[in-house]
């Protein structure tokens, strides 16, 4: 789908044969709806000539290759401007070296962000029930996705009977949820030996270690997940060689 | 270097990158997509700047991820990848929209329903049975857009309904003829 053509969509300019053509082929594609939707909301806002501007500004920074520096005419250099050379040097080694940590944090995120899917509960109830006990609210607040309410329930639970692996784990999750990796951690850690939800746990310790920057502990459980049989065995892979380094996978 | 980026189709491009790791291949797909994934950010955050910032963060994972990910279809790729980042950045963005989490690969698929409309002419009868099974809005919105072949404009004139009733009524009917047919398909091939 060319951009032209939604961009003639939303300024009305097609034929009405043309149209109903465009509009088929939103109902079968909901990227397409959803997107024309969105810039129908912002054309009520701002002109056409925006979205061109958009396109241009959204895609260049992507666009090319770290640059080839020009060779610099170092003879024609007086003191100041050697001087003037250290110093930019200087800071651009700081700032790139900044960067290349904000970076790495960046990346870490990105797996994150994209492998990190909350685990549903296998015991799921979803009911307002008056009379629910400690254990249904606190599985009705996590599959409500409150999870800060989450955790308070599943604290409590915790504290009750704290050898209890499955209210561990989900605890563990909903500290995931509300951005408390190093708790989440510590609850995952706790836990690790269990037979019960064994990959489960080892899958989200390696995320929340992600999360935290810890990428080496992450690699190790991503290893022992990646070498077997499991259901988190082909996202393991994945991420072990998104990871920096790429460490090869072992056997 | 090829001088022509757009003779290549999605596809294509995403192999390049793969191979060679040059920037401009996935930048022609950003080139591509920026205006639909803008769109799409936009109807959720409802803001330009953030929905430019987010724009920004999808492409940024979108390059890291494409390096190494099997990606067999990028539209829907590119899709899950921008509505997951929506979904976990909604508290950022003090989003108002629910975005929900699909299996987005279903929903493209569920959209076949499309073409089969136009395909199963020769089962007529199970088509007409669960036509007459809608009600009379999604039955109307239906068969002005699809056999009709009227804009959403049109329907929503010729029915009296505003545009965002025609459009769910098209959503829902579609959805509906799709679980009567296969609902009776069977019973009817019996």
């Amino acid at each position: 789908m060319k951009n032209e053509l939604i961009k003639k969509y939303l300024a009305n300019e097609m034929l009405p044969a043309e149209r109903h053509q465009f509009e088929l082929e939103m109902e079968q594609d909901p990227f397409l709806m959803e997107s024309v939707e969105g810039l129908s909301m912002l054309q009520e806002q701002y002109n056409m000539e925006e979205l061109h501007q958009l396109e241009t500004e959204l895609s260049t920074p992507f666009t090319a290759n770290i640059p080839i520096a020009k060779k610099s005419k170092w003879k024609d250099m007086s003191f100041f401007k050697y001087a003037a050379a250290a110093c930019v040097i200087g800071i651009f080694t700081f700032v790139s070296w900044r960067l290349i940590i904000i970076q790495k944090s960046r990346n870490n995120d990105a797996i994150f962000t994209q492998y990190y899917t909350t685990l549903t509960h296998p015991d799921a109830i979803v009911r307002s029930d008056q009379q629910a006990t400690l254990e249904q609210k606190a599985i009705q607040a996590y599959e409500h996705e409150n999870y800060f309410e989450a955790v308070n329930e599943y604290q409590k639970l915790v504290a009750n009977n704290p050898n209890n692996v499955k209210n561990n784990l989900f605890l563990g999750l909903s500290y995931l949820s509300t951005n408390q990796a190093p708790k989440a951690i510590d609850i995952f850690n706790k836990i690790i030996e269990a037979n019960e939800y064994g990959n489960e746990i080892k899958w989200y310790l390696a995320l929340a270690y992600i999360k935290n920057n810890q990428i080496q502990e992450a690699q190790n459980l991503f290893h022992q997940l990646a070498s077997t049989e499991n259901f988190y065995q082909q996202k393991s892979k994945e991420i072990l060689e998104s990871l920096d380094g790429k460490i090869a996978l072992k056997n | 270097m090829p001088e022509n980026l757009s003779i290549y189709s999605d596809q294509e491009l995403v192999d390049l990158f793969q191979l060679n790791g040059n920037n401009i291949y996935i930048g022609e797909l950003f080139k591509r997509y920026s205006i639909l994934v803008f769109g799409l950010c936009f109807k959720y955050l409802k803001n330009r700047e953030n929905s430019k910032d987010a724009v920004h963060e999808i492409f940024k994972i979108v390059l890291e991820s494409a390096k190494h990910q099997e990606i067999k279809y990028f539209r829907a790729w590119i899709y899950t990848i921008s509505k997951n980042y929506l979904f976990r950045n909604s508290k950022k963005y003090n989003s108002l929209e629910t975005i929900e989490i699909e299996n987005f690969s279903e929903k493209f698929m569920e959209n076949d329903v499309d073409l089969t409309l136009y395909k199963q002419e020769e089962q007529g009868e199970l088509l007409q049975q669960a036509l007459s099974n809608l009600n009379e809005e999604q039955r109307t919105c239906i068969e002005l857009f699809y056999y009709q072949q009227k804009s959403y404009q049109e329907v929503a004139s010729i029915t009296g309904y505003d545009l965002n009733k025609v459009k769910s009524a098209i959503q829902n009917g579609k959805r509906n003829l799709k679980l009567f047919m296969e609902e009776n398909k069977s019973s009817y091939e019996e």
